[in-house]
């Protein structure tokens, strides 16, 4: 009895721990792409189950986490450099994209459907593409800030008429993290560096993310804060008090921020050739068209996409000319800044 | 010499735990030897960098150190009374305040950290390191309960007895049944204060910056993980203090004796108390568990609502729920040894000590970081990095500390007496195991188990960076979706989790109830009124 009742648990044993490292042997002959993308899962996921039903490749994806956007996927890819277990890195911002591009761990691939996409917002050698934009918008709560008072630039943030009552999400992740490094890039170290010291000076509140800025803001807690577009977007269509603001869009000011996601084929890729395949299939007209119908309102690129976006694109407002690549260099400088002098 | 079978799979079974032991400690190893070299050959450089701005750091400490001293605070003041009446008297509803404690315990901090803004709102107070300290206490309540109540049901009847003759109630609290619960009030404590100060969900959530973000900080920074591996030097340090206290209190800690230890200890009648006490206990379960919970049904709002939680995130739950069971488990088997190596064992105790705090001071993004680099290479350990066994071998990584903890002092209360007799009879470590250890320390393997697989389920900066693409753990899932408030789908999928352990914990219950009412017979000591 005992000795049936040991082989029984050594079976359940070996059973479990079977099923454990199995999981690993894929022995199935159906084609899989990795792909790592930033993009929030709700955003992200249906477009990568079309991809599957479209082609019968099947999507092995990981996501990131909000609070330290980017930072996970990006070091996991670092990480994996002698052996990549990553196939795309579809990025929701261009910055960290490009300097893996530095780094060596992109792969070129300049996909056919990348021809149509503006060339600001594609690498000239063929290593990444952009497609369905953000914007960086300041998202202010009507009952607090009356029509006469509405803020039109970045500037504004530091407003001492505001004080206190203004909030971005932590410089040194995600899209406002590019956003630093943009600044840097179009306005000069010195000049970006007043900015955010006037910032400082005039008791931003930092939150968790964009979106935390957008709820606060809604909430009343903050009179207005810099966010995307797809977090502004949310709290606009659903009847919140507020109402959003494309900053330095006159053409005496710089301009819009449009920070665009990046595809990008990982170096020594595993699935190189699926890899191909999600990118164009990516950068196709029909996943901008349904980028820009869902919930994140993503700006479509592509010109033949002619969907009518629920947000401004760069053809109705005063777009910010900005250098990804340089940005990318400055991101370290201006990441120093932060951490030495913005955060303390 | 003729070595029998079974002392050939005795070894073999040595080498391999204690193989698994070392690929534990091999990757918050080698992320902290990285620390020190940097192009090809020993520097400083990366300790400097991270600690160039001392001013910013010392902040950011301090702003930890009020978290995690503030969430232990709350935590025992509540806790620790509360386990001593659920455990140790006849308290009225102390089974079903149990449960909740069991159900509440595996609730993620981050979704505890949701009822309360559910509840209160975007209320400053709130977001402060002190509502930072208070949702994580109230958090690890439950689970200081559980600790320390089974600490205190594992008191020495003899001592207690001999304590009666000679005092009063609060003598015999004082001198008996106190000292017999303090290793579970020390491990509670250190417990709470490990999590407390890497967690960087609670924190993040409430706008609070501690130092756990510092981690990521310098992972954005671009300077690899070297820098973010260096700034966990301070809190080994911390750590190791607080451990070598909590080693040192367990060492000198007298052994129980035969006759104390092979009778459970008597339920302690409180008299007319125990209604007021009843109600009292009741409450604050209502306030700090039930009120909260509320909040999550109503955010809920519907069975509608829940069902599409369980289908948009079937996967991670079911996935969770299949590996972390595993984890824990294996995390247990590593531990049991481990802590009878501590107790019994005197040359191999140190290195032992050093790895398991390596393990708890290392932040887990680094250990998940540590893995990548130890196992995705061709071979066998890209299969294992590939499949859910890294996954699994990261879960027990972040729990073996925390059972060894748990186990530890159990063990050390073993009378050598009764080991002695095992010898005597000529049986192997597995023989002595199940005569003499099990018995004596069945309840606190039920609670390193329970304690491990939380851990495992809550685990989110180690487990994210290894979990196979496709993948996605739950606590990954929970926190992208509480990220953007509280949402029927974040509310929903808790209430599911809740639903699920205290179910398996019902049916656990209903196999050991009679096992410990057997045990407990009814004798009943009146607190003597001398």
């Amino acid at each position: 009895m005992k000795r049936t009742l040991r082989r029984t648990l050594a079976l359940l044993v070996v059973a479990v721990v079977s099923t454990v490292f199995a999981s690993g042997c894929r022995q199935s002959r159906q084609p899989v792409v990795v792909v790592y993308t930033a993009l929030d899962r709700s955003f992200s996921e249906p477009i990568l189950d079309g991809f599957e039903k479209r082609t019968g490749i099947h999507v092995l994806a990981k996501y990131d986490i909000e609070a330290t956007k980017t930072v996970g996927l990006v070091n996991a890819i670092r990480a994996e450099k002698e052996r990549p277990r990553c196939d795309v890195f579809w990025n929701n911002e261009i910055v960290n994209t490009v300097r893996l591009q530095k780094e060596g761990l992109l792969e070129l691939y300049r996909a056919s459907a990348s021809a149509a996409i503006p060339e600001e917002f594609r690498d000239r050698d063929g290593y990444w593409c952009g497609f369905a934009a953000r914007a960086r918008v300041l998202i202010v709560n009507t009952n607090l800030v009356t029509p006469a008072e509405m803020p039109d630039s970045v500037h504004a943030l530091a407003d001492s008429t505001w004080k206190g009552k203004t909030g971005i999400a932590k410089p040194l992740f995600g899209t406002t993290a590019t956003h630093v490094a943009c600044l840097f890039t179009s306005l000069g170290r010195e000049k970006a560096v007043t900015l955010l010291n006037s910032f400082k000076a005039n008791d931003v509140k930092i939150q968790s993310g964009n979106k935390a800025v957008a709820l606060n803001v809604s909430a009343g807690i903050l009179a207005f804060g810099l966010t995307d577009t797809d977090d502004a977007i949310e709290e606009v269509e659903t009847g919140k008090p507020v109402t959003i603001v494309y900053p330095d869009s006159r053409p005496d000011q710089m301009g819009v921020l449009f920070i665009p996601n990046t595809l990008a084929l990982i170096r020594r890729a595993p699935h190189p050739e699926a890899g191909m395949k999600l990118i164009e299939y990516l950068l196709s007209p029909d996943v901008e068209t349904a980028l820009a119908q869902s919930q994140s309102t993503q700006i479509p690129l592509n010109p033949q996409v002619k969907v009518k976006a629920r947000v401004k694109t760069p053809s109705d407002v005063k777009s910010m000319t900005v250098d990804f690549s340089r940005a990318a260099d400055l991101f370290d400088e201006a990441a120093f800044y932060i951490e030495k002098s913005f955060l303390k | 010499m003729k070595i029998s079978a079974s002392q050939i799979a005795a070894g073999m079974l040595a080498v391999l735990m204690w193989s698994l032991g070392v690929l534990c400690i091999l990757p918050a190893l080698l992320m902290l030897a990285g620390t020190f070299w940097h192009e090809g050959h020993p520097s400083l450089a990366h300790l400097a960098a991270a600690f160039s701005d001392m001013a910013r750091l010392r902040q950011l400490f301090s702003t930890s150190v009020i978290v995690a001293v503030g969430s232990v605070g709350t935590s025992l003041a509540v806790g620790v009374p509360t386990g001593f009446l659920c455990f140790r008297t006849n308290l009225p509803l102390r089974r079903g305040i149990i449960l909740a404690c069991l159900l509440a315990s595996c609730a993620p901090l981050y979704v505890t950290a949701t009822c309360w803004m559910a509840l209160f709102g975007m209320h400053f107070w709130l977001y402060s390191p002190w509502g930072a300290a208070w949702i994580t206490g109230i958090a690890y309540t439950p689970l200081v309960t559980l600790v320390t109540g089974m600490a205190f049901a594992g008191s020495d009847r003899e001592l207690e007895d001999a304590a009666t003759m000679d005092t009063g109630r609060c003598g015999v609290f004082w001198h008996a049944s106190l000292p017999a619960g303090s290793w579970g009030i020390g491990v509670a404590a250190l417990t709470v204060t490990i999590l407390s100060l890497w967690d960087i969900s609670v924190t993040d959530i409430l706008m609070v910056r501690t130092f756990s973000e510092e981690v990521f900080t310098q992972f954005q920074l671009g300077a690899g993980p070297w820098n973010a591996a260096a700034i966990s030097l301070p809190v080994i340090l911390l750590l190791g203090v607080l451990w070598l206290m909590i080693g040192r209190f367990v060492g000198e800690r007298g052994e129980g004796t035969l006759w104390g230890k092979a009778q459970p200890p008597r339920v302690l009648d409180i008299g007319p108390m125990r209604h007021v006490l009843g109600v009292l206990v009741g409450l604050v379960v209502v306030a700090f568990f039930l009120v909260p919970a509320c909040a999550l049904i109503g955010t809920v709002g519907s069975v509608t609502n829940l069902i599409t939680a369980w289908r948009t995130s079937e996967c991670e739950l079911l996935g969770t729920l299949r590996v972390t069971p595993v984890a824990a488990t294996i995390a247990l088997i590593l531990a049991i040894p481990a802590a009878w190596t501590l107790t019994r064992g005197r040359y191999t105790r140190w290195p032992l000590l050093v790895g398991l705090l390596l393990l708890i001071s290392v932040p887990a993004p680094i250990i998940g970081i540590g893995l990548i680099k130890l196992l995705n290479h061709e071979g066998i350990s890209g299969a294992i990095y590939d499949s859910e066994a890294g996954l699994v071998l990261a879960y027990v990584i972040r729990a073996i500390p925390f059972a060894v903890l748990a186990l530890w002092p159990a063990m050390k209360a073993i009378p050598r007496e009764a080991e002695e007799v095992a010898v005597l009879d000529g049986g192997s470590w597995l023989m002595k195991f199940r005569s003499v250890i099990l018995p004596a320390t069945w309840r606190t393997i039920i609670v390193a188990w329970f304690l491990a697989f939380v851990l495992a389920v809550t685990d989110m900066g180690a487990s994210f960076l290894v979990a196979p693409p496709g993948r996605a753990t739950l606590s990954t899932r929970f926190f992208t979706l509480i990220h953007y408030g509280v949402y029927p789908d974040a509310a929903g999928i808790c209430l599911i989790l809740m639903g699920l352990v205290g179910l398996a914990a019902a049916i656990m219950a209903g196999f050991l109830w009679p096992i410990v009412m057997r045990d407990r017979g009814d004798e009943t000591m009146e607190l003597d009124r001398t």
